[in-house]
């Protein structure tokens, strides 16, 4: 399984999402997912993948955010980048 | 009805364990916010805390009794000996009998818990301690205040998260004022820097890791702290017959709850429970002069409470000062309130409205006047104390000049 469809399947666990309705396009929002929604997916693809996804529920700071950005940026983030992001952290944690 | 006053006030705060430390340190924006020193940091994300350091329970507790009693609830018989001492109260066999003991907590006995199931699952014990139970109680500290000190009265814990010192201090104004108390030990009690609940609240995603900045256009989230504020309310009636020193009146309580969004504050909800003290103090909105603040420094909260404020307060919200002391003090969940309500009394007392801390910058979602780093001395005629908590509980009190 690709990390694309490893994190489509998190999701659909995660949010309650059928899996054949997320494509890469998707936003989260769209399924109507909260912040509690985000910070629980974002809990469970840390799980999932064993990472740590730098996001902050907190306006940008030079200092204190995420390399990924702010929290509510994820909700509205397509499905594809969020599987980036995984992907990203995933290659880094093996490189 | 009774008119209630605040006599005495006892704190052990990460700014100092008595008043003499405790207000300076408000009025001149000493952060109070460190590396976190007490538990062991290496599983830790975060790096700072407002703790407790130095606690020094030898003036209140044997060795012996010390190690039967979780840190929260010690700091609830600190703080509650520093106030009856304060308020110079002499408390008869007879008047212990309708004195109440009202203890704000969130968290319970998270020291004594943390520990128990590292030995339980980490290093296997066999056993536990047998007083792991009646040490991590969340009413540990309401029982403890009522036996070192004798109170006899209705007494219990008051659990509404970051909003259950106010709603403590509330409910025991209620009761002086209907008749159902002579004398109330109120406040908020609070001891959960351990590794377990830090690591749940990193998982939130709301900690800062560069300092607490409540309303700063740069603020990052918040900080916890720990500690604990008790007060000794009266009657105003004996209290002036005997001749206290009176720090504040308490005029009104509200309370509300949002009903939506367990973890996101609501402005609605927030506006009234604003809105039904100042009926409850039956004043208008345009006769408070400053709003102690919730202003826990994350994003969500300070936008929230700045319209919550517009809403309950309209054209008058351009005239009231602003603050929130969580920048030195950080926020102590369960005791917060109390700490508050106790710089919203000294405040008063001393007509001087302490500053926000660490202010940087103005944020165009946050545009009331927010006191930034300097105190300021004012004409308070009437304060009021915001606490929002986790849950959608929100409590407000209003205060009043002696």
């Amino acid at each position: 399984m690709s990390v694309i469809d490893e994190v489509k399947q998190v999701i659909s666990e995660s949010l309650r999402i059928p899996v054949d309705q997320l494509k890469d396009s998707s936003r989260l929002v769209d399924f109507g997912a909260e912040s509690i929604d985000v910070i629980e997916l974002l809990f469970d693809l840390e799980e999932k993948f064993d990472i740590e996804i730098a996001v902050r529920a907190n306006r940008d700071n030079p200092k204190a955010a995420g390399d990924n950005g702010k929290l509510d940026e994820i909700a509205f983030m397509p499905v594809g980048d969020i599987a980036g992001i995984v992907n990203k952290l995933v290659a880094a944690k093996h490189a | 009805m009774h008119r209630v006053v605040i006599t005495g006030i006892g704190v052990v705060s990460p700014a100092g364990m008595t008043l003499d430390e405790y207000w300076p340190a408000l009025v001149n924006a000493h952060c109070a916010i460190g590396f976190i020193k007490n538990i062991p940091t290496e599983r830790l994300n975060t790096r700072l805390a407002a703790q407790v350091l130095n606690f020094e329970t030898r003036t209140s507790f044997t060795d012996k009794q010390a190690g039967q009693v979780d840190r929260f609830a010690q700091f609830a018989v600190v703080s509650a000996q520093a106030a009856v001492k304060d308020s110079n109260i002499q408390i008869s066999e007879e008047g212990a009998l309708t004195t109440a003991v009202v203890v704000g907590n969130s968290a319970g006995g998270q020291n004594t818990f943390d520990d128990a199931y590292l030995k339980l699952y980490g290093h296997n014990s066999p056993r536990l301690h047998p007083l792991t139970i009646p040490r991590g109680m969340s009413n540990a500290a309401a029982s403890h205040v009522s036996i070192r000190l004798g109170l006899k009265g209705p007494a219990w814990t008051v659990s509404t998260a970051c909003a259950s010192g106010t709603h403590a201090i509330g409910q025991a104004f209620h009761m002086i004022r209907s008749g159902q108390a002579s004398v109330a030990v109120a406040g908020g009690a609070e001891a959960c820097l351990t590794v377990g609940t830090i690591k749940g609240w990193e998982a939130l995603r709301i900690l800062s890791n560069d300092n607490c900045r409540p309303f700063s256009k740069t603020r990052s989230g918040l900080v916890l702290g720990e500690g604990a504020a008790m007060l000794v309310l009266e009657n105003r009636e004996p209290a002036v017959a005997r001749g206290a020193r009176i720090y504040a009146e308490i005029l009104g309580f509200g309370q509300s709850a949002d009903a939506g969004d367990l973890i996101a504050a609501d402005a609605d909800g927030c506006a009234r429970a604003i809105r039904v003290a100042l009926v409850d103090a039956r004043v208008n909105a345009d006769d408070i002069d400053y709003v102690n603040a919730h202003g826990t420094g994350t994003d969500i909260n300070d936008r929230t409470e700045t319209r919550a404020l517009r809403m309950a307060f309209g054209a008058h919200a351009d005239r009231l000062a602003v603050s929130s002391v969580k920048a030195v003090l950080g926020h102590s969940l369960g005791a917060a309130g109390a700490l508050e309500i106790a710089a919203t009394a000294l405040s008063l007392h001393t007509q001087t409205i302490p500053p926000t801390a660490n202010f940087q910058e103005p944020d165009p979602d946050c545009d009331l006047d927010y006191v930034p780093n300097v105190a300021r001395r004012s004409r308070i005629r009437m304060a009021a104390s915001n606490s929002f908590a986790f849950g959608g509980l929100n409590a407000v009190l209003v205060l009043g000049r002696a």
